[in-house]
């Protein structure tokens, strides 16, 4: 493909993650709230499955809002806000102060369009934050060519104009009022206002006018209250009839305009994305080298003769073969147990994205450098710490048949099977003269980043980094890195932390101070197979930015098993802000048990229950939902024994997750990935240390599920 | 002592633009620790201007095709109206490989694709015996043939299509100054993705001189001309 095809994919993946059209097909035109819809008012379609949306809008009043919304199933959809209003806190003296806002969004379509029949969702609006807002509806659309009509009832924010006593009322008179919006903590989860209070009805039409623009208008019963109570003046309503357009600009950037209730206008930007489009389908790596057949036995028996093993310079030169070959696909042989019919090959996969894909070239190799008697293939993937899984056993004529089957990964899963290596004998086991001791180590940029903090709701700072990791031997690692930040705004946050608890995190701002070279992280870790389907870890060091201490964490994990368990014991001590060798007064013991479950189709539960940093007691719950491309999408909340009170803003702790595989991205093998984890306020309470090793992740894809999951790659 | 100052500052700056220059050209040998270094070796990849395209088919000429000593492919990618050739690399169980210096390749089967890697919304394997009874048949309808694709989420993806298979006449081909006398044959297909048909010139031994084939819907159209044996 030449370069320029490839730059113009590069620029859509990140400019839209999308291949060229003018729309992307399925992807929706979102309202001001984020969700698909007209202008202040929601419509009933959701997005294509899994797509991520991602959207600002900026009104003329000076309200700013941005939202990213993702459909977590193909009729259930999540959106995180984060909203800048003006003039919005009273200071007391008559006058407001801006407020900065977080909330969440959740959508449910109880029946998709079809025939003559609406699609019609219930959605609940800002359910998660101060309930600034909050509205609830039941909403029905039809499309009928290029026209699309909705039309519903709200509760909140949707039940102004018009109101009428709510319907609901007749199932339960706490229906009939509404309480008030919540100006303290904020970030419970404000169940005792849903669809509550008056309902009114709202409706709205759009026109499809060409493939790239669509025009808007909807009556909309928000009376903007809350901007007008209390002697506020950020917007004064005139007409509950908006108009509007939007225009596809570039394929999946979207932008509209709109005039909002008579007296104000807004733009809002739409940038779709989905895990599912990858921009250069299943990548531009170099085709494999094709498995080598052997000879017929019927006609060269004497090539299939078993005799090479009592030849002493034999397996030396089948192991230079294999290493060769190996590397090749850019892939490290460790060791290997060679016999007349079997080989064992133990090996490093640094670059592709899944193990399925390193099996599968480690297995081509193989073919192209063992004798025609060594019929049996043990594959035995190592992770980034060297330490093993699953094995994976092949007979080498069924890499032979099914290289190029119809259904070869299929047949080649089903003729294979996994044994945990640690049941594999050691005996005979010929580890490479230049496997251990390791060293490997990098100068490159760094980026660290600040989310939602009150005044800004992001800050970078990038700078360079100098990391090396040490390896004596399998499983142990000193590693290290020093930072010297060169350029960002992570310092100027300037509020003192407030916290009534231990201040394990709200002091995060000090250490972002830090102008000098630090030392992010510098440990000593030993990871290791206690038993089959056990895995360990013990470290000791700097731990992260902020704490040092010991670490010790015990995994069980059995191939095939939906379920895995941990347990992780920590005692640190908060570090000195400077991030060199000291330390500060403040001690904790922390210890979790986690079990993690894979639900199938990609949804990964992990519960946490145990002792976070400041003392308190609770769980962590977080549901993921993961790709075999390497993207996840998660949200998590923690609940522990501090009240809302003493937890401070937000209320307890919850959050969002996201990795992006670089491979996605630019079609290239490669294991790295861009993480975000998206805090709407790091307080606290509920506050867990950030380790590097955590086993879990480690050796997941070493061992079904994920493994045979990712599966499809093999022959890739 | 204003002066100190300022030389501190400079060298300060000059220091840490230094830093700033060798972190972003990146160095060492552990390439995993930097997505940030990555993604800008991605970006000055791209905006590096690209070296002249030769297209094959200006550099084919009748004499070039007889001294090869190898099997030649002309592939033309329609989409991008780009014309590349491919050699047969190795052979197993039926199927060739066609493989080019850039690491891509084609599968082939009885002259028919099985599959592709390396162009990116790539084509991992194919079932078409249907197709190949129906061509030796002189035709028929409702033939299956199956696609299979590494979907955008990373997982194996079947896509079966109803294709009919017709003769629609004869024509002979005039390849780089060689004539092939060929039978014509369309096979029109339906399923996921749409309609598409592809053509297929064959010769009284059951050879597949020339071929036009949908890849993928995203791929499109490549087309394979078989210029010796």
């Amino acid at each position: 493909m030449p370069r320029w095809t490839r730059a113009a994919l590069f620029a859509a993946t990140f400019l839209a993650g999308s291949v060229a059209q003018a729309q992307i097909q399925g992807v929706r035109s979102i309202n001001t709230y984020g969700v698909p819809g007209l202008i202040e008012t929601p419509s009933a379609q959701m997005q294509p499955d899994a797509e991520l949306t991602t959207s600002l809008t900026l009104l003329s009043n000076d309200i700013g809002r941005g939202q990213i919304a993702f459909q977590i199933l193909p009729r259930v959809e999540g959106l995180f806000r984060y909203a800048s209003v003006p003039d919005f806190l009273p200071r007391g003296n008559g006058e407001f102060e801006r407020t900065y806002d977080r909330s969440f969004d959740l959508r449910v379509q109880l029946l998709p369009e079809g025939g003559w029949r609406p699609a019609v969702t219930v959605g609940l609006q800002d359910f998660g934050g101060t309930g600034i807002y909050g509205a609830e509806y039941l909403v029905a659309t039809k499309s009928v060519g290029d026209l699309t009509l909705s039309g519903g009832i709200g509760w909140g924010r949707l039940g102004g104009k018009g109101g009428f006593d709510n319907p609901l009322g007749a199932l339960d008179e706490r229906f009939d009022d509404r309480p008030g919006f919540d100006f303290d903590e904020g970030g419970d989860f404000s169940l005792d206002r849903l669809f509550r209070g008056d309902a009114a009805l709202f409706a709205g039409v759009q026109y499809d006018a060409t493939d790239r623009l669509t025009l808007k208008m909807e009556y909309s019963p928000d009376e903007y209250r809350l901007e007008q109570a209390r002697g506020r003046d950020i917007i004064d309503p005139e007409s509950p009839i908006n108009f509007g357009l939007d225009y596809a600009i570039l394929p999946g950037i979207r932008v509209g305009l709109h005039a909002i209730q008579g007296t104000e206008v807004g733009l809002t930007f739409q940038f779709a994305a989905n895990p599912k489009r990858a921009p250069l389908g299943s990548g531009l790596e170099e085709t494999p080298r094709p498995v080598t057949l052997r000879p017929d036995y019927r006609e060269n028996p004497d090539v299939w003769s078993r005799g090479w093993v009592s030849d002493p310079a034999a397996a030396p030169a089948v192991r230079t073969a294999l290493d060769t070959a190996l590397a090749e696909a850019e892939l490290e042989l460790v060791a290997t147990r060679l016999d007349a019919t079997r080989a064992e090959i133990r090996f490093r996969n640094r670059r592709y994205t899944t193990e399925a894909q390193a099996i599968g070239r480690a297995a081509r190799a193989a073919t192209a450098a063992l004798p025609p008697s060594v019929e049996t293939l043990i594959l035995v993937p190592l992770n980034a710490v060297g330490t093993a899984g699953s094995a994976v056993i092949l007979r080498r004529s069924d890499v032979e048949r099914f290289e190029n089957a119809p259904d070869g990964a299929a047949r080649i899963l089903a003729a294979s099977r996994r044994v945990d290596a640690v049941t594999l004998p050691d005996a005979g086991l010929v580890t490479e003269a230049e496997a251990y001791p390791r060293f490997r180590w990098a100068l490159g940029p760094y980026t660290a980043t600040t989310t939602f903090d009150p005044d800004n709701p992001f800050r970078l700072d990038v700078g360079a980094q100098l990391s090396g990791r040490y390896q004596p031997a399998p499983g142990l690692i000193l590693d290290g890195a020093v930072r010297q930040k060169i350029a960002g705004n992570r310092d100027e946050y300037d509020r003192r932390s407030n916290s009534v608890l231990p201040r394990v995190r709200t002091n995060s701002y000090l250490y972002a101070e830090e102008d000098g070279p630090f030392i992010p992280y510098l440990t000593a870790n030993y990871i290791f197979r206690p038993a089959p389907d056990f895995h360990g870890r013990l470290s000791a060091g700097l731990l992260e930015t902020q704490y040092g201490g010991v670490s010790a964490e015990l995994l069980w994990k059995r191939d095939g098993a939906p379920l895995a368990i941990g347990a992780e014991v920590n005692r640190v001590r908060q570090r000195d802000f400077d991030m060199a060798f000291g330390f500060r007064e403040l001690d904790a013991t922390t210890a979790f048990v986690t079990g993690y479950y894979d639900h199938g189709n990609g949804f990964l539960s992990q519960l946490d229950v145990g002792r976070y940093l400041a003392g308190d007691e609770g769980a962590t719950y977080e549901l993921t939902r993961e790709f075999a491309n390497g993207w996840r999408i998660g949200a998590y909340a923690t609940k522990t024994n501090v009240t809302s009170e003493e937890f401070g803003e937000g209320s307890f702790d919850k959050g969002i997750s996201l990795r992006i595989p670089l491979a996605w991205m630019t079609g290239q093998q490669t294991q790295t990935g861009a993480a975000f984890t998206i805090q709407p306020i790091l307080r606290d309470g509920g506050a867990r240390l950030r380790l590097r090793n955590r086993l879990y992740p480690l050796v997941r894809d070493q061992s079904a599920p994920d493994l045979s999951d990712e599966w499809g790659r093999f022959w890739r | 002592m204003g002066a100190v100052l300022a030389m501190t500052r400079f060298w300060r700056r000059a220091g840490l633009a230094a830093a700033l220059t060798l972190a972003l050209a990146g160095c060492g040998n552990d390439i995993r620790e930097s997505p940030l270094r990555l993604a800008t070796a991605a970006v000055a990849d791209l905006v590096r201007p690209d070296p002249p395209s030769v297209d094959a088919r200006t550099q084919l000429t009748p004499e070039l095709i007889a001294s090869a000593p190898v099997s030649v492919l002309l592939v033309i990618q329609q989409t991008e109206d780009i014309g590349f050739t491919l050699v047969a690399n190795s052979a197993n169980l039926g199927v060739i490989e066609w493989r080019n210096t850039a690491g891509q390749s084609i599968l082939r089967r009885d002259g028919i694709v099985a599959g592709t890697r390396g162009f990116g919304f790539d084509r991992m394997t194919t079932d078409a015996d249907g197709l190949i009874r129906a061509l030796r048949a002189g035709g028929a309808d409702g033939v299956v043939r199956v696609h299979r694709v590494i979907d955008g989420a990373g997982v194996i993806e079947a896509r079966q299509y109803l294709c009919n298979v017709r003769l629609v006449g004869t024509e002979t081909l005039s390849i780089y100054g060689r004539d092939y006398d060929t039978r014509t044959f369309t096979e029109s297909c339906d399923g996921p993705g749409g309609r598409f048909t592809n053509r297929y010139w064959i010769q009284p031994g059951g050879t597949i001189r020339r071929s036009v084939e949908r890849i993928t819907p995203e791929l499109g159209d490549f087309e394979f001309v078989r210029l010796n044996d």
